[in-house]
């Protein structure tokens, strides 16, 4: 019975993915601050790969993988972070007031996520929470400003470090 | 070092870009299996046959634009219109003021245009009124793709665009062609006014083709998700009219329909081939399929337009020399006051008996990177009204000889034809 639920579940994401655009990538630049060594704290670019097996209207999932690639304090570059974790379109209206901002007919979708999170130069895993409380979605696109997140040392319980995605845009393959 | 990279980056970009042609289908086994007849061939690559009637055929924009207005204010349910180009102007105003009438009327009015709208590059520029006005009247306006910094984030797939001209009314009225809603083509007077074509059909199995394809492709798109059932069709409104066969192909980017297609076509034809292909920046495949034609003997016939824009002309001057190793009968308008305003118009006449109309040139760019449109008319009646018009426009032509060829072939002109290749 579980082999078949599990069949099941991996077969609905199949059709998602082949009857839209499902798979996307995207690009972002960061800016973050790590509390307990301020010298890491950094800005840079951000790369990410986006699966979302559909339009939902109402929690719509999503599974992204992001990494980033950008200059600590001391202008050295550094990789703060590997991640991979779910992010949920809370709600997808196209009644907002930023229609006015795009050539077409732009969804607003905020987003809150929680990811696994890996920092290669402390060689510590963290766990993510972020939101994207501006965000704007097309079929094809995704467009995402100041997007904040934090750092969770859950060993110690408190907040390692926090930053803004300050923008993503993120594309969707046919 | 930076400069081998940047060099490497340009290599590799167009080493993926080229390598993705489907033109190769052109030539495939089964485009020229000698047992299977065009039509089992176009119904194996999934191009559905229809029925149209006769089509009225318009050369002059300016009596589109007249018809296409009749055609709008007589609309009472639904109207679908898809363009390349479509900006307003001064001399437009008509045409988009009897679309708001309409959709504020309560008729559903779709309009898509390309994203690369906003950047025409024509005499259209200086006549330009963006549309996004019509949206505040109701219509159901889409921008495919639209070129924005943001996008650049897409990469590659800025360069897919939406190349489809055509409109649907009701489910009965329609119209394919080569002519955009912008000023060059339908509201310039004098020799701005590009020379083009458009069919206007009554025809609703070709309708009800259409929309299937065109409800899948909105949704693809918009949130404004459409029902397929929502768009009434009447088959029986064309009982007792003369109706031909015919294909329709809705090409998509990197589809290999278009090749199939093509291929097919240019494999059936016994004595003669008639072809306007407004740019034709082909690849080897292209060109192989029209040398194997010519080696059976077919005749041949390629118009190249004239084209005043310095720069589009550098580029088709440069693929002259390519072009003539098909060994046909390939020639360029004369430059006269007539051929300044540019032949923009698409066709291909088989045998004096299959006419091949819509948006798509016969180029890399159309078959590999565009939606296009491509219907085939099995019609003698149709094929002899066009080869007429064909024949007017050759007569106003020169052979290309290989000594033009030769001397067009400059480096200087190798960037313009690498961008109209790929962006043509």
């Amino acid at each position: 019975m579980k082999r078949l639920l599990a069949f099941m579940v991996v077969g609905l994401v199949l059709i998602g993915s082949l009857s839209a655009r499902s798979i996307g990538y995207g690009l972002g630049y960061y800016g973050q601050t790590v509390e307990a060594q301020p010298q890491l704290t950094s800005s840079g670019v951000e790369f990410s790969l986006v699966y979302k097996p559909w339009n939902l209207a109402f929690a719509n999932p999503s599974v992204i993988a992001r990494t980033s690639l950008g200059t600590d304090q001391g202008g050295v570059y550094r990789v703060p972070y590997l991640q991979i974790g779910f992010g949920v379109d809370l709600i997808r209206t196209t009644r907002h007031p930023f229609n006015f901002l795009a050539h077409n007919v732009i969804a607003y979708a905020p987003m809150v996520g929680v990811s696994y999170s890996f920092n290669p130069k402390r060689n510590m895993s963290l766990l993510a929470l972020e939101a994207s409380p501006f965000k704007l979605i097309q079929k094809d696109f995704w467009y995402e400003v100041l997007s904040p997140y934090f750092f969770i040392d859950m060993e110690k319980g408190e907040i390692d470090s926090w930053g803004f995605n300050i923008i993503r845009f993120t594309y969707f393959f046919k | 070092m930076k400069r081998l990279c940047l060099v490497l980056f340009l290599v590799l970009f167009l080493f993926f870009t080229l390598s993705c042609s489907s033109t190769s289908h052109m030539l495939s086994p089964l485009a020229l299996d000698e047992a299977l007849t065009l039509e089992e061939k176009l119904l194996s690559f999934d191009i559905p046959k229809v029925q149209v009637t006769y089509p009225t055929v318009y050369y002059d924009g300016n009596a589109w634009r007249e018809r296409l207005i009749e055609l709008i204010e007589g609309a009472e349910d639904y109207l679908i219109t898809s363009a390349f180009l479509a900006s307003s102007s001064e001399e437009l105003e008509g045409l988009y003021t009897a679309l708001v009438r309409k959709a504020q009327s309560g008729v559903r009015v779709y309009f898509v245009v390309d994203g690369i709208g906003p950047f025409d590059m024509t005499e259209t520029r200086y006549h330009l009124i963006p549309l996004k006005y019509l949206r505040d009247s109701g219509v159901h306006l889409l921008e495919y793709n639209p070129m924005s910094a943001a996008r650049l984030v897409s990469g590659i797939n800025l360069m897919y665009r939406d190349h489809r001209k055509f409109l649907i009314i009701d489910g009965k009225h329609l119209a394919v062609g080569g002519m955009n809603l912008n000023y060059i083509s339908i509201g310039a007077p004098g020799e701005d006014l590009q020379r083009d074509s458009m069919y206007e059909f009554y025809s609703p199995f070709l309708a009800a083709t259409m929309l299937d394809h065109f409800v899948e492709w909105w949704n693809e798109q918009s949130w404004e998700t459409i029902e397929r059932d929502d768009f009434a069709v009447d088959l029986q409104a064309a009982d007792g009219l003369k109706a031909y066969d015919a294909f329709y192909l809705d090409q998509h980017p990197k589809s290999k329909k278009m090749s199939q297609l093509f291929g097919s076509l240019i494999n059936e034809a016994r004595h003669e081939i008639k072809v306007l292909p407004f740019l034709p920046f082909m690849d080897k495949h292209m060109i192989e399929s029209f040398r194997r034609a010519r080696e059976r003997g077919v005749n041949i016939q390629m118009i190249v337009p004239f084209d005043k824009r310095v720069s589009n002309r550098k580029g088709i001057e440069y693929m002259a020399k390519d072009l003539l190793t098909m060994r046909i009968d390939l020639r360029i308008e004369k430059e006269s006051e007539e051929s300044r305003s540019l032949l923009h118009e698409k066709l291909m006449i088989i045998d004096d008996r299959y006419v091949v109309i819509g948006s798509t040139n016969i180029n890399y760019r159309s078959f590999n990177l565009a939606y296009e449109t491509a219907l085939v008319i099995d019609s003698p009646e149709l094929a002899k009204q066009v080869e007429a018009h064909f024949d007017e426009l050759y007569s106003s032509t020169v052979p290309i000889t290989d000594e033009m060829a030769e001397s067009w072939r400059t480096f200087a002109s190798y960037p313009r034809f690498a961008f109209g290749f790929i962006g043509g």
